[in-house]
């Protein structure tokens, strides 16, 4: 069986405590995978784990495989040419995440420039025609546009065009839709199922929205304190949860919908 | 990292303690004045007499020294008290008006006027115009002083003028003054105190420097920029001449320097555990 | 907003530098005292305190000498100096010779040492090497420019011999006996620079490194080097750039002392000589000339850093 991306026994350990504890699964290609669960039960620590972006004093143990290549042991060297490439991150802060000293069309340019041998007018052209796949020429913004003059969710695109560029096979999206109104965030989504309908590209979408994990996700993985407490497709998690957290977690948002916050969860332990 | 703060903060009043301490000491017991010259005793080697020996005036060099560096901290501390309080009343000033405001515009235009006015081209002015004075070099690193505190002040009183609870005050009918009094200025104060101390080495090095050009306080009172002045040519011949004052000067504004340091860790440590 | 930019902020300039030659008048001219009477001392007769007048133009009305000092400093003409009797420009010129190379070779090795040495301690965050750099550095921001430079000649010139420890031999002779003179005071007015240049680079860069843009960069597959020095490295550079614009008019205070330590014939020691010998017109055309001439390069500067960082260009606060 031959899946995209195998994540073995992930173990992360943070300067002071273990953060993430023996996650495991996989990801075929075509499929969005969503990890959710509550504020600080790791799920960005994962995210930047299988990109191999963990903060200095971080340590990662366990297997993450992409198809025959095994990233938990690569060089930085290597891990540029797979970043960008084979691999592409979207974060959550629009605002924070973009150089605000240069121009977006150079930005985008860059993941071609890092990955590919094309020429500055080729490149030139590849972004044009990404920033019109992406919708951003139609919003009427130009390629020489500084981040500052964009609003969140033209900035959100900018970095999903940057993500998107080198068409990787997995797309790792950390809760890059949850600082958008819903019509944005519906435009992004579209923007995202599309490219897995028609490239195959998975996707490994961290959200705490339910809403949003439901609509669209195959597969889901529910994280509490570092650990993997379920996982199963959409419709049998949600239907039919099986661990206590999971049916908190489901009956908060329900009940709670968009007015409270999911803080206060009943507090549960995690079978060790 | 309040461990660390406390370190650098005793190492600070260490250094500025082995200055200061004998340095009041002296002048209290002396009235401040140069010690007497002795023509006599020019150039004496140290002794139990004259503990660094005596310098081309046959004065003792320590005395003359302690004197010296005396002087230098209460000019020093003279100016950065004018500063400190002119800055801090003009940058309230500032932050209470509009951005728009005549009043703030002029202020700020003064503080940036500052930027131009190196306190060395000031003393050059007054002293031109006055002569040296004590009065004319404190004015000077007073004024040299004053821009930074003024951008310090608003931008601080600024911050907390944005609160919620400044706009509560606002609505239950207190006026300007009483804002800036029971809310801005106590909690600007930790970082003005900071900021002072910070002043007092750059204002030491801008006496320093005054007094070796002789455009600061002048003679008889002793003054550790005026020493290396005059000391300057026996660089090679006696070179404790040349050294004993500088080392005395970096030990001060070191010791300023790390003081400040210290106490602003101390402050933001402090801050900090308030605020989780 | 940029259009604006450009001319709002020399405009504001301009008037701050209108007030500073109000200033710089004031104190010449209405402070107590006769300036004629100044410059000549006690026992001077009172014809050539009358002669002095006229020759100061010390009748007009105050309003009248001011424009007449202004406009005349407008046109370049610096009035005439009263001690040498030639003229002040001519005066300022040949001094210039040597003051002008010594700042501008002061800025460079603060900005070439400064900003390395920054780099280095900011992207080595925490070890060996950045603490005890930081901390020889902070040693060096405490030590007086003038004591430096004493201990420098010492070391250089009296006990090595490698260069010359005071005078100025001119361009006439060829430019190396020329750069040797300014060589020892250019470094002991940059040290004390360059070590705030570096400290103010380092935590520039360490606060550029932590943004989220370079989590970005790093995603899009720029390795741990590569956002150093293309992505953090020229943003971390324009708050550095601002500094040096603030650091002009005290490499220009630290002339003063620098050449009078080493007895060069420049501006600074022209001034002070104008000081101790009362020469009004020098001192009031001499500081004049350094305020406006700090003002336009603070200018320049101010634009630079607005041309480089496109929210300042949107955002002018």
């Amino acid at each position: 069986m031959s899946s995209l991306l195998h994540v073995r026994n992930l173990n992360i350990q943070s300067p002071e405590r273990l953060t993430l504890h023996d996650v495991s699964f996989t990801l075929e290609a075509g499929q969005i995978l969503a990890i959710t669960g509550e504020s600080g039960s790791g799920k960005s620590t994962l995210a930047l784990g299988v990109a191999g972006l963990l903060p200095p004093g971080f340590q990662a143990h366990g297997s993450i495989r992409l198809e025959e290549t095994e990233l938990s042991t690569l060089s930085e060297q290597d891990w540029c040419r797979i970043r960008g490439k084979r691999l592409g991150m979207v974060f959550q802060e629009p605002m924070t995440a973009l150089n605000p000293t240069r121009r977006i069309g150079t930005q985008i340019g860059d993941t071609f420039r890092l990955h590919t041998t094309l020429s500055r007018r080729e490149i030139d052209t590849k972004t044009r025609t990404l920033m019109e796949q992406i919708g951003l020429s139609e919003a009427g913004v130009s390629e020489r546009a500084y981040p500052h003059q964009l609003s969140g969710g033209q900035r959100q695109r900018v970095l999903l065009a940057m993500a998107l560029a080198c068409q990787p096979e997995i797309l790792i999206a950390d809760e890059f839709t949850t600082a958008l109104d819903a019509r944005t965030q519906a435009a992004m989504m579209t923007l995202v199922t599309h490219r897995c309908e028609t490239q195959g590209m998975a996707v490994l979408m961290i959200s705490h929205d339910l809403g949003l994990v439901r609509r669209h996700a195959d597969h889901v993985l529910v994280m509490k304190d570092g650990a993997c407490v379920e996982q199963g497709t959409t419709a049998s998690v949600f239907d039919a949860p099986h661990h206590p957290y999971t049916q908190a977690l489901l009956a908060m948002s329900l009940h709670g919908a968009a007015r409270t916050p999911l803080t206060p969860l009943p507090v549960f332990t995690t079978p060790s | 990292m309040i461990e660390r703060s406390n370190r650098t903060l005793r190492a600070g009043s260490i250094l500025l303690g082995i200055v200061l301490l004998p340095a009041t000491v002296i002048t209290l017991f002396d009235g401040g004045h140069a010690p007497y010259i002795d023509v006599l005793h020019r150039y004496a080697p140290p002794s139990l007499l004259h503990p660094l020996g005596t310098d081309p005036f046959g004065r003792d060099l320590m005395v003359n020294v302690l004197t010296g560096a005396f002087n230098s901290v209460t000019i020093a501390a003279i100016s950065v008290c004018l500063a400190t309080i002119g800055g801090t009343a003009l940058g309230l000033i500032a932050a209470a008006r509009p951005a728009r405001a005549i009043m703030g515009i002029a202020i700020m235009g003064l503080a940036d006027l500052g930027l131009a006015f190196p306190p060395v081209l000031i003393a050059a002015l007054l002293v031109t115009a006055l002569g040296a004075s004590a009065t004319g070099e404190i004015l000077a690193i007073a004024l040299f002083g004053l821009p930074a505190q003024i951008r310090i002040t608003r931008q601080a009183a600024r911050s907390i003028l944005i609160q919620d609870y400044i706009a509560a005050s606002r609505l239950a009918g207190h006026g300007p003054v009483y804002i800036m009094r029971r809310h801005v200025l106590p909690n600007i104060l930790p970082l003005l105190t900071v900021q002072a101390t910070s002043s007092l080495a750059l204002a030491i090095l801008a006496d320093a420097g005054l007094s070796y050009l002789g455009l600061g306080a002048p003679p008889p009172r002793p003054d550790l920029g005026r020493a290396l002045a005059s000391y300057q040519i026996h660089i090679f011949d006696h070179p404790l001449l040349v050294a004993i004052p500088g080392v005395t000067i970096m030990l001060l504004v070191l010791g300023f320097n790390m003081f400040g340091d210290g106490l602003r860790d101390a402050l933001d440590a402090a801050h900090e555990e308030r605020t989780p | 907003m940029t259009g604006m930019d450009i001319f709002r902020i020399p405009l504001e300039r301009l008037v701050l530098l209108v007030v500073a030659s109000l200033v710089i008048f004031a104190t010449m001219n209405l402070l107590p005292g006769d300036p004629a009477a100044v410059m000549l001392g006690l026992d001077a007769s009172p014809e050539s305190l009358a002669a002095l007048h006229q020759k100061l133009g010390l009748e007009s009305s105050v309003p009248v000498r001011y424009a007449h000092w202004i406009s005349a400093f407008i046109r370049g003409n610096l009035g005439q100096s009263y001690i040498y009797d030639v003229p002040v420009g001519s005066l300022i010129g040949e001094r210039l010779q040597s003051s002008l190379p010594l700042i501008f070779l002061a800025m460079l090795l603060s900005l070439g040492a400064g900003i390395p040495l920054g780099v280095m301690a900011g992207a080595k965050r925490g070890t060996l090497l950045d603490t005890g750099l930081m901390g020889f550095l902070q040693l060096f921001k405490s030590i007086p420019d003038f004591w430096l430079a004493m201990m420098m000649t010492f070391l250089f010139s009296l006990t090595l011999h490698w260069l010359p420890s005071s005078g100025f031999p001119g361009w006439h002779n060829g430019a190396l006996p020329a750069l040797r003179a300014l060589t020892l005071p250019a470094i002991a007015l940059a040290i004390p620079q360059a070590a705030i240049t570096a400290r103010f680079m380092r935590s520039s860069l360490i606060e550029t490194l932590s943004q989220d843009f370079i989590r970005t960069a790093r995603a899009q597959g720029y390795s741990t080097r590569g956002a150093l020095w293309r992505i953090a490295l020229p943003n971390a550079l324009i708050p550095v750039l601002t500094l040096a614009g603030i650091q002009i008019p005290v490499l220009v205070t630290g002339t003063i002392i620098v050449e009078s330590v080493f007895s060069l014939p420049g501006c600074g020691k022209l001034l002070l000589e104008a000081v101790n010998q009362r020469d009004i017109p020098v001192v009031q055309n001499l500081v004049m000339l350094i305020v406006a001439s700090v003002m336009v390069l603070n200018v320049l500067m101010t634009l630079l850093v607005r041309w480089l960082d496109p929210r300042l260009k949107a955002d002018p606060s």
